[in-house]
């Protein structure tokens, strides 16, 4: 049963000295515990691999220069391992990029053991991020393995560039479940 | 005031004697429990992110490449996150490693770094944090900078913000202003006073969190 989240107020007249306390007023706490817990939702990994028009040149160099391989077919790039709350209830992946000439290409980031691609990646694109969530009753919770992989769709250009991606657990908004009973 | 126990940074302290199978439910527990709530959202800060560069000097012979020259009082993007905030968080604080060299005198010369807060809709700008570099000891200065080497190396100043004195958003303009919910963060930068001089800057890392500010 999932528990109940509110942004909570109590009557003042609770809190006078010799005033009575009700059980709503628990619940009333215990919902804001929950709400506060919901909205404490993590940030694993935020990372901005590479931008246009930066520095004296007209191409980025001084982060890490990420470019999709000039022919098609998922290339890695990056792996790594984030720890999901047992309590999150989904992960929300994004990712940008910065696409040249009519050069399409795709995004594939695996959380666990499931995997989100954020598709069609082209000029129209730039500057705005894909995203999408996965559940993590499909990634799994505890230790979980991460990959940010590219595919060059469409065209053959080497200065496609993956912009900023991230991995970030989502508000819990509702669903958060009850404690695990040991 | 209505009573809002958000506006408290008490933990909430609730006395042991309160635990006894036999203990009176009083409005002081009940107080305290409520205080403790708010008081554990408002006190997780939460990594927005951390942005790593390339350090110039991993690839000596691409310095110039490597570099970014400021020589104008032009802000320029250094990083851009995006996060899911809360509204127990009001500020955004960023820590900032950067070094630099300069071709001429260092004296009056200053890096400037501030926080944009954007919802799509609205924008808020964090103040200005102004680090004197003409004042920091051990700037490395030279009329060569592309003369790097190993040992040139550990003269290089690395600033780190004292995070005290990171930068915000004024208090409740993440809520008021901007609302809960995606945001784009970001750090922005310039030198100044550096005229037509060649200033080379290298941001190394930065990191931003999102917090919640004693009220």
């Amino acid at each position: 049963m999932a528990k109940t989240q509110t942004i909570a107020t109590v009557n003042p007249l609770r809190f006078a000295t010799g005033s009575g306390v009700y059980f709503e007023d628990l619940q009333t706490v215990a919902q804001q515990l929950n709400w506060a817990y919901g909205n404490c939702h993590e940030s694993h990994v935020s990372v901005q691999c590479g931008a246009d028009g930066w520095g004296s040149n007209t191409n980025e160099v001084a982060t890490h220069g990420v470019t999709f391989k000039s022919s098609s077919g998922l290339v890695e790039k990056y792996q790594f391992r984030i720890r999901i709350d047992p309590d999150t209830v989904s992960v929300l992946i994004g990712a940008e990029c910065f696409m040249t000439g009519s050069d399409v290409g795709d995004v594939k980031i695996t959380v666990g053991s499931t995997s989100g691609t954020l598709s069609t990646f082209n000029v129209a694109a730039n500057g705005t991020e894909k995203t999408t969530t996965l559940a993590t009753s499909s990634t799994g919770t505890g230790w979980q393995t991460c990959k940010v992989e590219l595919n060059h769709t469409t065209g053959s250009s080497a200065v496609e560039e993956l912009r900023f991606f991230r991995v970030q657990d989502s508000p819990i908004s509702s669903g958060l479940p009850s404690p695990v009973l040991e | 005031m209505p009573f809002d126990g958000r506006n408290y940074t008490s933990s909430g302290l609730v006395g042991p004697y309160h635990a006894h199978p036999e203990a009176p439910m009083t409005p002081r527990v009940l107080s305290g429990a409520l205080r403790g709530s708010y008081f554990f959202g408002r006190h997780h800060a939460k990594l927005v992110g951390v942005q790593t560069y390339k350090m110039f000097h991993d690839i000596p012979t691409r310095f110039h490449t490597q570099a970014m020259t400021f020589n104008q009082s032009t802000w320029t993007e250094l990083t851009v996150m995006r996060r899911n905030v809360s509204e127990q968080w009001t500020h955004m604080v960023a820590q900032i490693r950067f070094a630099a060299t300069f071709s001429t005198s260092r004296a009056g010369w200053r890096a400037n770094h501030r926080i944009v807060v954007d919802n799509g809709a609205k924008t808020a700008t964090g103040e200005t944090v102004t680090t004197e570099i003409g004042l920091m000891p051990n700037m490395w200065h030279s009329t060569q900078p592309q003369n790097f080497n190993q040992s040139s190396r550990a003269g290089l100043a690395i600033n780190l913000f004292d995070p005290a004195q990171g930068i915000s958003i004024p208090e409740f303009v993440a809520v008021a202003d901007i609302g809960t919910g995606d945001v784009t963060i970001t750090v922005e930068g310039y030198c100044d006073d550096a005229g037509s001089n060649a200033v080379r800057y290298w941001p190394h890392m930065i990191t931003v969190w999102a917090v919640s500010a004693e009220v």
